[in-house]
């Protein structure tokens, strides 16, 4: 599991007072492509950075007080704003194999998966956060016109996790990116930012697969 | 200064495309207008029934901008003279040249990624192409 530590990073963009984290995304090629959704990067790439990895090991402790950071440019290599996927240039290189590249295609609903990203980045917390769960449902979600193949998945997730990679062990490849939760528009409050509306299961991760005709 | 644009049919434009890029075009077009469908191109962040866990939720009016800056572009003699001048040294001008430098000259004037306009920008040429410059400039 340790190559994860080096795969999965923060996606942010600098500001005046440091770096404003914005969510998580996944090397995917050696060359420095980072993956990762469109709705976290936005439609500039002014300022846009990746963080280069904290930790080795996913055993080792994650300080969280350590705010120091070693911050590498991006740029939007590709876009598609309907799937909300984006691939990112970096001049990060990776030396050895990195996961393959899947599809929900390949799994099975009830097959076990296991999520790596940074849930509450965007507060300001850098922990790279494992989660395993299982494909609670396969779904067409249609987005004007266009339908797309999407994974609901068995767990809560939170903001700063979109991006994050789904892992399947079986497959040993990366099945999906994490996108978000369901919640039709139109609805819901907020009790202290956040919108009780969100707090489910129902964790949605677009197929990887489309990420193979983008890089 | 004025930009010749080739003619060509939607299919056409298009092809100038990367496949992601035009499959999901693809699907916009079976039931949308083209200038429709670069509207949803550059305005989407993806499905509205998903709420998004990341980013900062930016509600720009962004599609006004764009199109008037590509109004701009193809009708205004004095605006993106710089790129008009670099395009007429060029023996031919090609559907993927003139897109390129109409998405690079527009990005960088509002602030907004080439790679995203791209396909916008093809479509909305494609609509000029085939009313011509002056009738599309003259519909206002």
């Amino acid at each position: 599991m340790d190559i994860f530590t080096q795969i999965t990073l923060i996606v942010g963009r600098i500001t005046q007072v440091g770096v404003n984290m914005l969510g998580t995304g996944f090397l995917v090629a050696a060359d420095g492509r980072i993956v990762t959704v469109y709705h976290t990067v936005g439609h500039d790439d002014k300022n846009l950075v990746v963080l280069f990895p904290h930790i080795r090991r996913i055993n080792d402790y994650q300080d969280l007080a350590d705010t120091s950071c070693k911050p590498i440019p991006a740029q939007i290599a590709e876009v598609d704003p309907i799937k909300d996927i984006c691939i990112l240039k970096t001049d990060l290189a990776f030396k050895g194999p990195l996961p393959r590249i899947g599809s929900f295609d390949e799994i099975s609903v009830g097959d076990e998966v296991g999520i790596f990203g940074y849930p509450h980045c965007v507060e300001g917390r850098r922990s790279l956060t494992f989660q395993k769960t299982i494909i609670g449902a396969k779904v067409l979600i249609d987005t004007s016109g266009v339908k797309t193949k999407h994974a609901v998945i068995n767990t809560q997730a939170r903001p700063g996790q979109s991006g994050s990679l789904v892992f399947s062990p079986v497959q040993n490849a990366i099945v999906g990116i994490l996108v978000g939760a369901y919640a039709p528009a139109g609805g819901g409050i907020s009790l202290g930012g956040i919108n009780p509306r969100e707090l489910h299961q129902t964790t949605h991760c677009i197929s990887a697969h489309y990420v193979k005709e983008m890089i | 200064m004025s930009v010749p644009v080739p003619g060509g049919s939607i299919e056409d434009w298009l092809n100038e495309l990367k496949l992601y890029q035009r499959n999901t075009l693809n699907g916009i077009l079976l039931s949308n207008e083209p200038e429709k469908a670069a509207e949803i191109w550059i305005t989407s962040q993806g499905s509205d029934i998903i709420v998004h866990f990341g980013g900062t939720h930016d509600t720009k009016p962004f599609w006004d901008r764009f199109r008037q800056e590509f109004r701009s572009f193809i009708c205004d003699d004095n605006a993106y003279t710089e790129e008009k001048k670099a395009l007429s040294a060029e023996g031919s001008i090609t559907k993927t040249l003139l897109i390129s430098v109409v998405s690079s000259a527009i990005g960088a004037t509002i602030g907004y990624s080439a790679t995203l306009l791209a396909p916008a920008v093809a479509i909305l040429l494609c609509v000029v192409g085939k009313m011509t410059v002056n009738a599309y400039c003259k519909n206002g």
